[in-house]
């Protein structure tokens, strides 16, 4: 509601400028007087530059108007508007970006005060619509004074004072109406003496603050505290001073003393510098310089345009004013000026050591970064960093529970959030990877950082994480230097971060490139590369795509004179089709020897228990040749189930065993053997999965069966090893660098 | 104290302003009286030039220059800085390198980067960086010696032999880059480095290396994603080893308590019914290590279960066609513990074949622990020593002190003829 009021007062005082504006001009080109005077004509401001010798301020003045075009009224009312300026600035300045505790408050109001002071001065001396009422608002305007006064040195702002004074402010309207020059000379002493009450009344209060911080060491803000009471007091008690002065010590008119009434307007500047500085205001957005010079400059602008100007102008036209302007001139340019230089030259100072301060804190946290260790620790350091360089109590990092998943801390610099927790959208919505007011945040987000004390959050672009601060200690304002270092350690600790994550990835890598490397080994174990008996002998070759093959190869001796030869290939490849094989190859081996089942109903055993648990999803295609050797006669008896068809090679003629049968796993099914009696002639039988012929070389073209055939029949004549090598050679050097894209079964067996 | 302050003044900047000030307004002052005709036009002019340039150059010279310079030397680092915190990858680094031969007039720097194949960049001014294959071997003890030296040294500072090899390529200056105490790559300048930019390097160098550490470990990213794909689709299948988590036989219902199945890799292997109404379960784990390779052998072992319990009745001979399997038919003997449950209907006694350590299980007499036995596929593995409960209404049955299957439905209370088992609490305990 208060704030409500607040802005209203100061929409109210932007709207009333120009309106006050559209009636002055008017009223000052209609009567066109030379000298501005109170409703009793006491002369106080000159419009023009040739004013009458005997016009002196104060002093009833009937003057003639001004000649056609020599007035001067904007120079002469535009320093007192661009004080009005100033205050209404600075104060709504600090009602935008400033937390607005009791001194925020305080200058807040005082600055309205103020600015509407300047307003009532100049329609007092110009249109007069407000009446006499300016004269009880000199009063009136202790009130804020004092208000702004107590809360600089914290002491207690309730009280009868304030309503008293306003009221007493308001009752001298009343009570002592000027119907005269004569009442207006008398208001004018009255409000000397409340004003020297009031001087002694904060002289004593600053003297007993004085005493008791005598007792308070290191204070930083003493002197801070000092120089801005002084300019409090210079602000609040230059105008009516100077016209309590002006009425004893009378000086002659001139348009150059009108710049004193700019002179308050030094109270908001200072009030700028010694926040900025000394943290006398604490501000809710980082401060940028920038800024505050371009304040700095229109400021003095203003003011040197005003005086220098005019002095400089006037400097020959009065012999006997001379001394006056060069006065006024060394004044600003020989004190003044060197005053603001002092002002800036310190605030540069200030932030430049701080600069240098933080570099040597990023410098630090570089180190820290090239030579990370655990996150804890990082997490430490990089609190630490921050919290040092940015002269805050404290630095979260907030994270997201998935980021570094299986790690948890019960470190209290770390605040968890989950993966889908609104922080992470409505911080990126705003400002991406700036630091964010946690005020800005809407809803629970809010509550939630500012129920952690959280000032600013910054979160890094990639990853959910970010850093959540709070405000600097003794009110101290972020500065962009600041939000420059946070942004810059927001961003190595984004970098390190993903150094971390590539570091799990990789360590999880070698995991499973490790438990991938023991799976093949397993697997390489059961594999059968050579064996050798009586009537034949057995080679195979099996290359994995992934380290584990889901090409399935076994040689069993089922009975005395039988054996049987399996080549299956598990659909897919790596480690979910190795443990089918490992699974297939056991329940066909349990079958076969254990059991002494035969191929037809081994084969419709694993079929079934495939097709009800993996419902289709996973199917193994095979070839299961049973050879039973018996005098004379070799009996083949095979079952091909969706495998390719195997090679037989005997007296220099190739036969395809092309009997196929539906593949294992899709549904129910029973499978029935195909069988061949040979003579005892040598033979050569060859079998294959589909990676010797369905891959692909650099150029993405498929080797294919027929080329497969043709390098089969090409190698016939060598021996079964070398037509094994051969083979695999072919494949693998066309394949080359290419992409594989699938295991590599080959067998070969030569009858004798 | 307050001289102290005053004397904290910064004067310098105050008698610039000063001097300034009185130099033009003893100038304005002159023109005014030489040209007093033209008074409007100087006045504009001395204002225009003081509000306008004057104060701002002012301004502008505190701020650049300050006390000691020491504005200029930051505003280097503001720069240098901004710079560094470009660099994300390899090619960031060749574009900070080349501006810093730019910015501090370099004529050469080179940056060693060790990695699979090792490489050096030239880089020299005004021309493009060259990558070359690093051809002369930089020895372990070059490496080692480099690595002392994390901020910079000056090459006449080395030993002799790394000076002689420096100074053979120019180098003048060199900066070890470091990440987590491992030497991943060298900078080399050709100009010495003075010291107040040594940090500025250094700082440099950390970023540099942090990036080609990135780099490097991105590039097993891909791999590491395929991988993940394919461990993913691996657990998938690994469901098949416990079957579903409620199986119904008969009248008994077996269930999976969800306890430590993921953590333990535990197997249940259940749900063969094929012989004359007797079914059986078993209950797995390998006796060593417990790594997803293992479920290879855990596959292999279920082969052989779902193979041999087809039409068995007999848990004695199931476990006996097991262990021979294992034995006969894997290269290298494989070793489980755990239990093989046979569970015939109506309610005659349940058999129970454990194998291993640490088992236990509770019906309704309580917790009980299972002697220790050699483990299933072990040469002292004796299939005969099983022990019969009779029918019970419930059997939790555990390894490890993990409570892993729950077989209900069996018969009412009796109190189970238990052989070779040992009571829970005399040995001090019950599994949790």
């Amino acid at each position: 509601m208060t704030r409500l009021l607040w802005m209203i007062t100061y929409v109210a005082l932007f709207i009333v400028v120009p309106l006050q504006v559209f009636k002055t001009v008017p009223y000052i080109a209609e009567h066109k007087p030379r000298i501005l005077t109170t409703p009793h004509d006491l002369a106080l401001i000159p419009l023009t530059f040739n004013v009458p010798e005997r016009a002196v301020y104060l002093r009833p003045y009937a003057g003639m108007p001004a000649a056609p075009g020599e007035l001067k009224y904007v120079q002469a009312l535009l320093p007192i508007y661009a004080g009005a300026f100033f205050f209404w600035f600075t104060g709504i300045f600090l009602y935008i970006f400033s937390r607005v505790r009791r001194l925020e408050r305080a200058y807040i109001l005082f600055s309205a005060f103020v600015a509407a002071y300047l307003l009532l001065f100049v329609d007092y001396f110009t249109v007069h619509y407000t009446g006499n009422f300016f004269l009880s608002y000199n009063i009136m305007i202790i009130a804020p004074f004092l208000y702004l006064y107590r809360s600089v040195y914290e002491l207690e702002t309730r009280g009868l004072m304030y309503p008293v004074i306003i009221i007493g402010g308001a009752a001298t309207f009343f009570l002592l109406p000027v119907k005269s020059a004569a009442d207006e000379i008398l208001f004018v002493k009255i409000l000397g003496g409340v004003f020297f009450t009031v001087f002694i009344y904060c002289a004593y209060l600053f003297i007993r603050s004085e005493r008791y911080r005598e007792h308070a060491q290191n204070n930083r803000k003493l002197w801070a505290g000092r120089i801005f009471n002084l300019s409090l007091i210079f602000a609040v008690a230059l105008p009516p001073a100077f016209f309590f002065m002006l009425y004893y010590t009378p000086v002659r008119i001139d348009i150059n003393y009108n710049a004193l009434f700019f002179l308050p307007a030094l109270f908001p500047i200072i009030f700028l510098t010694l926040s900025l500085r000394w943290g006398l205001v604490s501000f809710h957005v980082p401060i940028s310089l920038a800024a505050v010079r371009f304040m700095y400059f229109a400021f003095f602008g203003f003011l040197y345009w005003f005086t220098i100007g005019f002095s400089l102008g006037e400097i020959y036209q009065s012999e006997t004013t001379r001394l006056g302007h060069i006065w006024i001139l060394g004044f600003f340019l020989l004190l003044i000026d060197p005053f603001r230089t002092a002002l800036l030259a310190s605030l540069d100072s200030y932030t430049s050591a701080r600069r240098k301060v933080l570099d040597s804190f990023l410098l630090q946290s570089s180190q820290q970064i090239a030579n990370p260790r655990r996150v804890n620790h990082f997490i430490d350091r990089l609190a630490a960093s921050l919290s040092e360089g940015l002269g805050i109590g404290w630095t979260k990092v907030i994270m997201s529970r998935d980021l570094f998943l299986g790690w948890d801390t019960d470190s209290d610099k770390v605040v968890y959030l989950p993966p889908d927790d609104p922080f992470w959208s409505q911080a990126r919505g705003r400002l991406g990877r700036y630091p964010v007011l946690t005020r800005t945040f809407i809803g629970p987000v809010r509550d939630f950082l500012q129920g952690h004390g959280g000032y600013l959050a910054i979160t890094m672009g990639k990853f959910k994480a970010g850093i959540l601060i709070p405000e600097r200690r003794e009110n101290m304002p972020f500065y962009n230097e600041d939000i420059r270092f946070l942004r810059q350690i927001a961003r190595e600790a984004e970098i390190l971060i993903q150094n971390y994550l590539f570091l799990i990835e990789s360590v999880k890598l070698k995991r499973r490139e490790r438990e991938l490397a023991d799976n093949a080994r397993i697997q390489r174990r059961i594999i059968p590369g050579f064996r050798e008996y009586d009537r034949f002998a057995f080679w195979s070759y099996s290359h994995a795509y992934e380290s584990v093959t889901g090409d399935y190869i076994d040689l069993i001796e089922t009975k005395p004179g039988t054996y049987v030869v399996l080549l299956g290939d598990v659909s897919g490849h790596g480690i979910s089709s190795g443990y089918l094989v490992s699974f297939a190859r056991a329940y066909l081996r349990g079958a076969l020897i254990d059991r002494e089942e035969n191929l037809a109903s081994a084969i419709g055993g694993l079929n079934a228990y495939l097709a009800e648990n993996y419902r289709g999803n996973e199917f193994i295609t095979l070839f299961a040749l049973q050879m039973r050797f018996m005098a004379g006669e070799t009996e083949l008896s095979y079952i091909n189930a969706g495998q390719h068809p195997a090679l037989l090679y005997q007296r220099g003629r190739m036969t395809q065993l092309e009997e196929s049968q539906r593949l294992l796993g899709v549904t129910q099914n029973s499978y029935t053997e195909s069988t061949i009696r040979t003579d005892s002639d040598p033979m050569r039988i060859i079998l294959y999965s589909d990676g010797a012929f369905d891959v692909f070389n650099k150029s993405g073209k498929l080797l294919g069966q027929k080329k497969f055939f043709d390098w089969v029949e090409s190698s016939l004549d060598k021996a079964a090893p070398d037509q094994l090598a051969f083979l695999r050679q072919r494949i693998e050097s066309y394949t080359g660098s290419g992409d594989e894209s699938d295991d590599l079964a080959l067998v070969i067996i030569q009858t004798r | 104290m307050f001289w102290r302050r005053i004397r904290e003044l910064p004067w310098w900047a105050i008698t610039l302003s000063l001097g300034v000030n009185i130099v033009a307004l003893g100038a304005a002052v002159i023109c005014i009286s030489v040209f007093r005709e033209r008074i409007p036009l100087i006045v504009v002019g001395f204002l225009f030039v003081h509000v306008f340039i004057s104060q701002p150059l002012k301004d502008w010279i505190i701020a650049r220059m300050g006390v000691t310079s020491r504005y200029s030397g930051q505003t280097t680092f503001l720069s240098f800085e901004n710079r560094t915190q470009r660099i994300m990858h390899v090619r960031d680094i060749l574009d900070f390198l080349s501006w810093l031969i730019r910015s501090w007039k370099l004529t050469r720097v080179r940056i060693v980067i060790f990695d699979e194949q090792d490489f050096v960049y030239f880089l020299t001014r005004d021309k493009r960086a060259r990558k070359m294959k690093l051809k002369d071997e930089i020895t372990d003890e070059f490496k080692r010696e480099l690595a002392l030296y994390p901020g910079g040294r000056v090459v006449s500072a080395l030993s002799t032999p790394l000076k002689a090899y420096m100074q053979a390529r120019k180098v003048k200056f060199v900066v070890p880059l470091l990440f987590r105490e491992r030497l991943i790559g060298i900078l080399g300048f050709s100009e010495l480095i003075d010291k107040a930019r040594q940090p500025f390097v250094s700082h440099a160098a950390h970023r540099i290396s942090l990036a080609i550490e990135n780099d490097q470990l991105e590039r097993t990213v891909p791999r590491s994603e395929f991988l993940k794909k394919e461990f993913r689709l691996a657990e998938r299948i690994e469901r098949h080893l416990s079957g579903v988590s409620t199986h119904k036989t008969g009248n008994y219902t077996i269930q999976k308590l969800d306890t430590a199945w993921e953590k333990k890799h535990f197997a249940a292997i259940f749900g063969c019914a094929e012989g004359d109404g007797v079914s059986f379960v078993m209950l797995l784990r390998l006796s060593h290590a417990s790594t997803r390779s293992n479920a290879l052998q855990l596959f292999s072992t279920q082969g052989y279960f779902f193979s041999l319990c087809r039409r068995q009745n007999d848990l004695t001979e199931l476990g006996r066609s097991l262990h021979r399997s294992l034995v006969g038919n894997e290269n290298q003997p494989v070793q489980l513990e755990g239990f093989l449950v046979a569970l015939p209907p109506g309610n005659k006694p349940v058999g129970i074949l454990a194998f291993g350590s640490h088992l236990a299980y509770r019906g309704q007499g309580g917790w009980t622990w299972v002697k220790e036995s050699a483990p299933l596929g072990a040469e002292a593995f004796n299939p005969e020593d099983s022990l019969e409960l009779l029918a019970q209404k419930e059997l939790i049955l555990s390894m490890r002190e993990y409570p892993l299957l729950l077989i209900s439905g069996g018969g009412g209370y009796n109190q189970g003829a238990v052989r070779d088992t040992v009571a829970a609490s005399a040995l001090g305990g019950v599994p949790t």
